[in-house]
Parts: structure tokens; C-alpha cells; sequence
């Protein structure tokens, strides 16, 4: 049997809840942040003893190592969740209406999250039948949703895969769908979950109750709504909808950025305007310990950009610290000098409010599957391989900066 | 020995395409200083080497490959390719004989440089 239920706004929460609720959030943000330093603590020191045991040659311990490395990471994810729940609830996350390209959105997700469908043997496809379809809302909590629904897709299917759509309802309205082939779950029962009325109990609803609590506060933000429909067994659709006040056209400029990007080789001074015009040129904090990589990085970037050059991870930080954070880019190089490492670095950005939504470009000669996926799983935006490509890296900081433009405002 | 020409002309022509116009930085710049580089990290794969150290050898082998890759050494990255393959598996008398290769292919490398950055000036 199918069940669909829905999901809109909070109501009827009295006074004293409210009060009871932003105290309870306080003390959550508080204990997640308290967690959060031993945890790197525990990946930092995990990651040390991989690189010494591979320095020996001894590779027999790598799966615990695996191990340690996956649950710290989620612990990670679950207390930024819990973070920004809290934020939520105190009223403090920011909230930043921008116009948002759905199709864009929709194509740039699907590809970060192909790696980790690949990596079950599931496809993950995008359909668009709305090419020029865009919204206004905050980019933050629009990407945190779609986030939290793919990766579940993901999560909790086995065979087959997943679609994400983007379409319009029987009502006309914009729609994305998130479909999957999974084990699927008792609407009626994850509602209750979700409205705190039924424990979760089984794995299936404490997996994602977290995630789908987080995701209908942020569906409240933005003013979207979102509706559940699944067969246990068969498979679940997610569907967010927006209302037609959060609607705007948008102009498909993807056929002129394909045709730039195909042109081989790509000359990377018309694939080099990074930033529409009348808007401040971004920066790129380039952290790179090689000083001759660095210059050609500069050489690349330079009158495009503006350049800036870290060596090592503690340079990054003071400058990071110093610079406007609103229209910055990083570009960084894995292997750091210095004590600590690109991913390690990603991991501090990643980890740090103030910091954690500035895209980080990964430029490396590694060359192994699994250097790209430590990479992305550590919060890398984008990773390329050395020797680099001027045109790709030119248009994945264009892309970048404009998105990261989009969110910050 | 490592075959084909040391330095890929394509990728030189199209790394100096990206300082035309630049004022604080120039192709000379970049090539001078991997030049000055060059020395100074084969000896630290070298003394990685004879210490016994995989580690460290992988690592020193994929700063070099890094920027020869940059200014289109490919047959030096190639080697630097097959050394750090060899370090990281704690392989250390199959890395001591490519880095007998990697010497050579260095010194082959840092002529062409030279005479590419001389060939500049003249011009």
C-alpha cells in the first residue's frame, strides 16, 4: 500500500514550548560543539596512523582505519545537523533570498553525489523538464534539503537507483521529485516520527528522522513544502514543492557555458568572466606549498581573480581570518607542508560557521579513486586533476563563485 | 632511458600563453624558479631513498611530479609516477632504480629549461 502524507508548516506550538524548545537548543549547540573538537581530535589521530602504517607499507589495518575515519565523519555530519537545527530553532541562522537556478542546482548536486551512488552500483540520473525553471529562496537551506533527500536515496537503496526531477505537479506547481528504488518505509508511521509523537525504534526511522526533521525545518524557512510518498519494499518519492510566489524564470545560459567548455582547448579568457558585471571581482585564496606551482596557479588566476597565496595551512587560516568572506573562493592543494594537510584543512573549514560555506576547489596530482572521494567526503566542492586545465579550472571557479555569490548575498 | 622529447612544446606554449599580459609574474619567472627547485627535490627523493623512508620518498616524488606536469615534463612526472608507485609499497630497490632514471631524465630536463629560457633572451 502507498501512503502520502504531508509535510508543511509547524502550528499550535504554545508560548512556554518555545521558550522550553530554544533552551534545549541552546544546550544542544553547546554539547555539539563540545563533541565536535575530540571527534577532529579522533580523526586527526586516525589519519595519522594511516599515513605511518602506508609509510611502513602496511596496509592490513586500513579497513578499521576505514572505519574510524567513516563513523568520525558521520558523527561529524550529525552535529552540524544538530547545529543548525538548533540555529533554526534559535532564530539566528540567516536567512539570504536569492534567485536560484533549478536546473543548475539540480545537475551540480546530482554529479557531487554520482560518486557515492557509484560506489553501491546505483545510477543516479537528473531529469529536467523545466530548463528555465528558478526560485527565490535561500540557497543554504534549498541545498541542505535536496542534500539531506539524495543522500537517503542513496542511503537506504540497494538496487537500482535514483532519479531527481525537476517538474511540475497535476497543480502546475514547480516541483523537484527524488525518487528511489529503495527499501522504503511506512509513511503514516515516519510522519509521527517526524511530529515527535512515535519513537523512532526501528533503524530504518532513526536513520532519517534527524536528517527529515532538519529538512522540514528548513522547507518552513524557505516557505516550501514537501510531500512523502513510499511502498516498503518497492521503493519512496520525495517531493518538494514551491509555491508559485517563490517562482522566477530563469535564463538558460547552460547551452553558451557547454559550447565554451567543449571548445577544445578551452580558452580560458572567454571562459574567464568570473562574476556578472558591477559585482565585486572574487577572491581566491590559493594554498599551495610549492612556490612555483603557486605562481602558475597566480599566472592562471591573476586579472580574473584577486590572488591570494597561502603555503601552509596555518598561512591559510590567518588569512582566512583577515579576508572578506563573502566573495572568496579557496583553491588548494592536497599535500600541504607544515604538519597538516589539504584534507585536514577541509575538514577545519568545513567544520567552522564562519567558514564552512566558501567553496574549496581541490587541485592535486593524485591520482587514485579513492584520493577523489577522501576529498569530497572531507567537504571538498570540486576536485581536479594536475596538469591542470586552464579552461576547467577557470570555469569551475566561475560556477563556484557565482553559487557561493547566490548564498551569501 | 626515458623516450621522447623532455619538455611537451605544447604545453610550454600554452603555460607562457597564460603570462602574456601579466605584469607581476612571468613565464621566465616560473620556469627559473622550477629550475632552482629541480636540484633541491631530487636530492630530497635521493636522501628519502637511502634512509630507507617510503614515506617520505612518496612524498618528495609527487611534489616534483606535480610541477613537472606544469612545465610539460611528462617523462619526468612519468618517472616520478612509477617511484612514488614504488615507495608507497615499500618497494625500495625498485625505487632506487627509478630514481637512477630520474636523475637523467632530470639533468636532460633542466638543459632544456635553460636552453628554452636562453633561447627567449636571444630572441
Amino acid at each position: 500500500m502507498t501512503v502520502d502524507s504531508y509535510i508543511g508548516s509547524d502550528s499550535g506550538v504554545v508560548q512556554h514550548g518555545i521558550e522550553h524548545g530554544v533552551e534545549a537548543s541552546k544546550f544542544l549547540a553547546h554539547a555539539a560543539y563540545a563533541i565536535r573538537s575530540p571527534v577532529n581530535i579522533i580523526l586527526g589521530y586516525s589519519e595519522l596512523i594511516a599515513q605511518r602504517l602506508s609509510a611502513l607499507g602496511d596496509d592490513s589495518q586500513r579497513p578499521y582505519l576505514e572505519g574510524i575515519r567513516r563513523s568520525g565523519r558521520q558523527i561529524l555530519e550529525t552535529i552540524n545537523r544538530i547545529l543548525d537545527y538548533s540555529r533554526i530553532e534559535q532564530g539566528t541562522l540567516p536567512v539570504v533570498p536569492e534567485r536560484i537556478d533549478l536546473a543548475g542546482l539540480l545537475e551540480k548536486l546530482t554529479q557531487d553525489y554520482r560518486v557515492l551512488a557509484a560506489a553501491k552500483n546505483l545510477a543516479l540520473i537528473c531529469e529536467i523538464e523545466e530548463p528555465s525553471a528558478g526560485v527565490v529562496c535561500d540557497a543554504y537551506c534549498l541545498i541542505g534539503v535536496l542534500s539531506n533527500l539524495i543522500d537517503n536515496a542513496i542511503k537506504f537503496t540497494h538496487t537500482g537507483g535514483a532519479v531527481i526531477k525537476l517538474c511540475r505537479d497535476s497543480q502546475e506547481r514547480l516541483c523537484i521529485e527524488v525518487r528511489d528504488s529503495g527499501v522504503g518505509f511506512d509513511a503514516e508511521r515516519m510522519q509521527r516520527v517526524l511530529a515527535g509523537t512515535c519513537d523512532g525504534n526501528a533503524q530504518r526511522y532513526e536513520q532519517s528522522g534527524l536528517g527529515l526533521m532538519l529538512t522540514r525545518k528548513y522547507l518552513n524557512l524557505i516557505g516550501a513544502s514537501m510531500t512523502i510518498s513510499s511502498t516498503p519494499g518497492k521503493g519512496s518519492v520525495f517531493t518538494v514543492i514551491f509555491p508559485p510566489s517563490m517562482e522566477v524564470h530563469w535564463e538558460p545560459r547552460r547551452a553558451a557555458q557547454a559550447a565554451a567548455s567543449a571548445a577544445p582547448p578551452a580558452p580560458p579568457a572567454e571562459a574567464a568572466e568570473p562574476m556578472r558585471a558591477g559585482t565585486p571581482r572574487p577572491t581566491v585564496l590559493v594554498v599551495e606549498d610549492q612556490p612555483d606551482q603557486a605562481l602558475f596557479m597566480r599566472a592562471l588566476l591573476e586579472g580574473k581573480y584577486h590572488v591570494e597565496i597561502a603555503a601552509n595551512a596555518r598561512e591559510a587560516m590567518a588569512l582566512l581570518e583577515q579576508l572578506d568572506k563573502t566573495n572568496l573562493l579557496i583553491l588548494m592543494d592536497l599535500s600541504l607542508s607544515g604538519g597538516e594537510d589539504g584534507l585536514s584543512l577541509t575538514r577545519r573549514i568545513r567544520a567552522d560557521a564562519r567558514l564552512r560555506h566558501i567553496p574549496i576547489v581541490v587541485a592535486t596530482a593524485h591520482a587514485f579513486e579513492q584520493d577523489r572521494e577522501r576529498a569530497l567526503s572531507a567537504g571538498c566542492s570540486a576536485y581536479l586533476v594536475k596538469p591542470l586545465d586552464a579552461g576547467q579550472l577557470l570555469t569551475t571557479l566561475q560556477e563556484l563563485a557565482g553559487q557561493a555569490h547566490q548564498v551569501s548575498g | 632511458m626515458p623516450s621522447g622529447e623532455p619538455l611537451d612544446p605544447q604545453v610550454l606554449a600554452e603555460l607562457r600563453s597564460h603570462f602574456e599580459g601579466q605584469k607581476s609574474v612571468t613565464f621566465d619567472d616560473l620556469l627559473a624558479l622550477f629550475v632552482e627547485q629541480l636540484e633541491p627535490r631530487v636530492s630530497a627523493i635521493r636522501a628519502a631513498i637511502e634512509r630507507g623512508d617510503g614515506g617520505g620518498a612518496n612524498a618528495a616524488a609527487h611534489v616534483l611530479r606535480g610541477s613537472s606536469l606544469v612545465v610539460g615534463a611528462r617523462p619526468l612526472a612519468e618517472l616520478c609516477w612509477q617511484l612514488e608507485l614504488a615507495a608507497r609499497s615499500g618497494a625500495m630497490a625498485q625505487a632506487q632504480a627509478v630514481m637512477t632514471r630520474l636523475e637523467v631524465e632530470a639533468a636532460r630536463v633542466r638543459r632544456a629549461l635553460e636552453e628554452a629560457m636562453q633561447r627567449k633572451t636571444r630572441g
